[in-house]
């Protein structure tokens, strides 16, 4: 074997332009994929991000019958005791070394009014310190307001303002069912509006203290969701099994975010796809391996029928020429790879600006991409590369393997 | 999201329930166009003045919720409703023509409905503010045809179908079976204009009162949701009775 391998070393340095193109066209076609992937890696990243702090955390902790009405955010199933669940999570060391923040929230539909105009809307609920770090609206306050400082202060999206033509220092009317079902009014004075810059959000988001809505929907102290942000989203579904042994309450239910709504799996589906569109890639690059070694085969026949009426075997012609091809998508792989992170390196210290492109978009996403680095799925890009290169240098290397001896000594 | 969770189901239905009650009864007929049915069913509920206590019971799933109230009404045009379970103890509606008025006693304040939440009613609701607001006599705003009999929890009725002819309607097609002997509303089914059934109304309870049927239990369910349903009962009910229409105002809503 080893011969062969020598023998498939020594035939690429013979045409070295020719192997140098297929070199590249692997090289390139890896270091988009690594590229595509650390990109797509970012993206969706944003995105699982922004969806999670905003939405579901990366795990929710919620009662059973909130998960059966979940997409009319009930006000009547409440978690009773959130102080005590959130003591077992921090009592545990292998789940409390997961997670990067713990905090309470409510979200309820209400009606806004003012003069006569009705607006339905959002009201997020959640401590104004901690939600500085989820919900970010702080940064989108518009000039001449600022952030919740005090009970009884809102923030609202300046759409949902204009709408309803209140401003900074306006009271805003909030009327909604209480969790014992009572219709109840309050009003909150409006101390800034923020602008996001995404629609579904500056048209019907509001936030408010917690405190405020545990009195104002009558819970008793208890909260709709505690939400748990990981410092590693990947590990949602292994932490929330953990954390589900924990709990001792009945009706209480843990959700990783992926299993919440349909997002995650439109999420998973575009990973999917994206899958598919590497291979697609590595396809498209292998295929110049497959000309190549097509153009080797028949410039070398009569190199062939010499070979074989030395006593080459059509295994040895084959695996000959498979070593040259699957040499040719190793060293690709490996140097499309290395281009690859390298570029995915600077992008994940740098970004990439998306701001004009994320603003078409109707859902809460960063403007800067930080592109991933992956290392396994970039190991898996470089095999797939490897296996698709040597499976496509197989065709031409059959063809070599069955030439005639005769005919191919006479051929040339 | 269902917003519409948001209010208070039990309040506005009352009100609509006034407006449902229109339907009324009356002695037996023959012979009768399908306008002249609807007359009949609406001359017989005609009042200057009616006061009465109710309970709302609003079950959703498994969960049931009930509340009281008293209310007075002038006509279908006029109503004030007040609230006396304890949760909503002292909240107030206030409905005159198409506008209505909520006041709250924790804030000393009152809200507007109106606008486009008029007419979305009340998502996860079986009875919608439109329900609630509807107040001129049905035989105007559509046209009625009178769609053969049915029978109806073993009485006989006229079935009635009825087409908007104006576009001010909560529904494009409504179907009423009318008691043929006390003409009162036994069912009505409610219908988008794509030909969707939306709500379903079942009178549950008849009684005669001062020499008319009233329909006194009233069952709405909106097909759009899951196990959803309201039922509303009255009680103590008075024709007549001498109503001051200053009470009919915002000034005496927030007293």
């Amino acid at each position: 074997m080893n011969y062969l391998i020598r023998m498939g070393l020594r035939n690429l340095r013979r045409n070295r332009r020719r192997s140098l193109l297929a070199f590249l066209s692997v090289g390139l076609s890896v270091m988009l994929c690594v590229v595509l992937q650390g990109f797509l890696g970012g993206f969706l990243g944003s995105m699982v991000k922004n969806y999670t702090k905003n939405e579901t955390g990366h795990i929710r902790i919620t009662t059973e019958g909130f998960i059966s009405r979940a997409e009319f955010f009930p006000v009547d199933e409440n978690i009773p005791d959130p102080a005590a669940i959130e003591k077992k999570l921090a009592a545990d060391r292998a789940v409390n070394d997961e997670i990067a923040l713990v905090t309470e929230r409510i979200s309820f539909g209400v009606l806004l009014e003012n003069g006569g105009l009705n607006k339905t809307a959002m009201a997020l609920a959640g401590d104004p310190t901690t939600e500085k770090q989820l919900l970010y609206l702080q940064r989108s306050i518009q000039p001449g307001g600022r952030y919740i400082e005090a009970s009884g202060e809102t923030i609202v999206g300046d759409k949902l303002a204009s709408d309803l033509h209140l401003g900074v220092g306006s009271l805003l009317k909030v009327v909604t069912q209480a969790s014992d079902g009572s219709l109840q009014l309050k009003k909150f004075r409006i101390v800034g509006l923020f602008k996001t810059g995404v629609t579904s959000f500056d048209d019907r988001i509001f936030q408010i203290p917690l405190d405020d809505a545990k009195q104002f929907l009558r819970t008793g102290g208890g909260v709709q969701q505690i939400i748990i942000m990981l410092k590693d989203y990947r590990n949602a579904a292994k932490v929330a099994g953990q954390i589900r042994t924990l709990i001792t309450e009945k009706n209480i239910a843990v959700q990783p975010w992926s299993a919440i709504g349909s997002f995650p799996a439109y999420f998973q589906m575009a990973s999917h796809i994206y899958s598919y569109i590497y291979i697609f890639v590595l396809f498209l690059g292998a295929f110049i391996i497959t000309n190549i070694m097509m153009m080797v085969v028949l410039e070398r026949r009569k190199e062939i029928g010499i070979l074989k009426a030395m006593g080459f075997s059509r295994r040895e012609i084959l695996a000959l020429f498979v070593w040259e091809g699957v040499f040719l998508g190793v060293w690709g792989s490996i140097a499309g790879a290395v281009a690859g992170v390298g570029i995915n390196l600077l992008t994940r210290i740098n970004g990439v600006d998306v701001g004009s492109f994320s603003g078409a978009i109707a859902f809460p996403m960063d403007n800067v991409i930080y592109f991933q680095l992956n290392l396994p799925a970039v190991l898996g890009i470089v095999a797939l590369g490897a296996l698709i290169a040597g499976l496509m240098s197989f065709l031409p290397s059959r063809r070599a393997a069955r030439m005639n001896v005769v005919d191919a000594i006479k051929s040339v | 999201m269902n917003q519409d969770h948001i209010y208070s189901r039990a309040a506005v239905a009352a009100i609509g329930f006034i407006v449902l009650f229109t339907i009324g009864s009356a002695g037996r007929v023959s012979a009768l166009t399908g306008e002249e049915i609807l007359r009949k069913v609406d001359q017989n509920m005609a009042y200057d003045s009616i006061s009465y206590a109710a309970t709302f019971a609003i079950y959703s799933g498994e969960t049931v919720r009930t509340k009281q109230m008293k209310a007075v009404a002038v006509g279908t045009s006029k109503a004030l409703v007040e609230f006396t379970n304890p949760e909503d103890n002292g909240t107030k509606y206030l409905k005159i023509d198409k506008n209505l008025w909520i006041y709250f006693p924790s804030e000393q304040d009152t809200v507007k409905i109106s606008g486009h939440m008029l007419k979305e009613g009340m998502m996860g609701s079986d009875v919608s503010y439109e329900d609630a607001l509807e107040s001129e006599d049905l035989y105007k705003k559509y046209d009625v045809t009178l769609d053969g009999t049915d029978t109806v929890d073993g009485r006989l009725c006229y079935v009635l179908k009825l087409a908007a002819q104006v576009r001010d309607v909560p529904y494009e097609v409504r179907k009423i079976w009318v008691d043929e002997e006390r003409f009162t509303s036994l069912r009505e089914e409610m219908y988008a204009k794509s030909g969707r059934l939306l709500k379903v109304s079942r009178t549950l309870e008849v009684r005669q009162i001062e020499g008319r049927y009233f329909p006194v239990k009233v069952e709405m369910s909106d097909q759009l949701r899951q196990n959803s349903k309201t039922v509303f009962t009255m009680t103590d009910i008075k024709f007549n009775v001498p109503v001051n229409n200053s009470e009919f105002s915002l000034r005496n809503l927030s007293r």
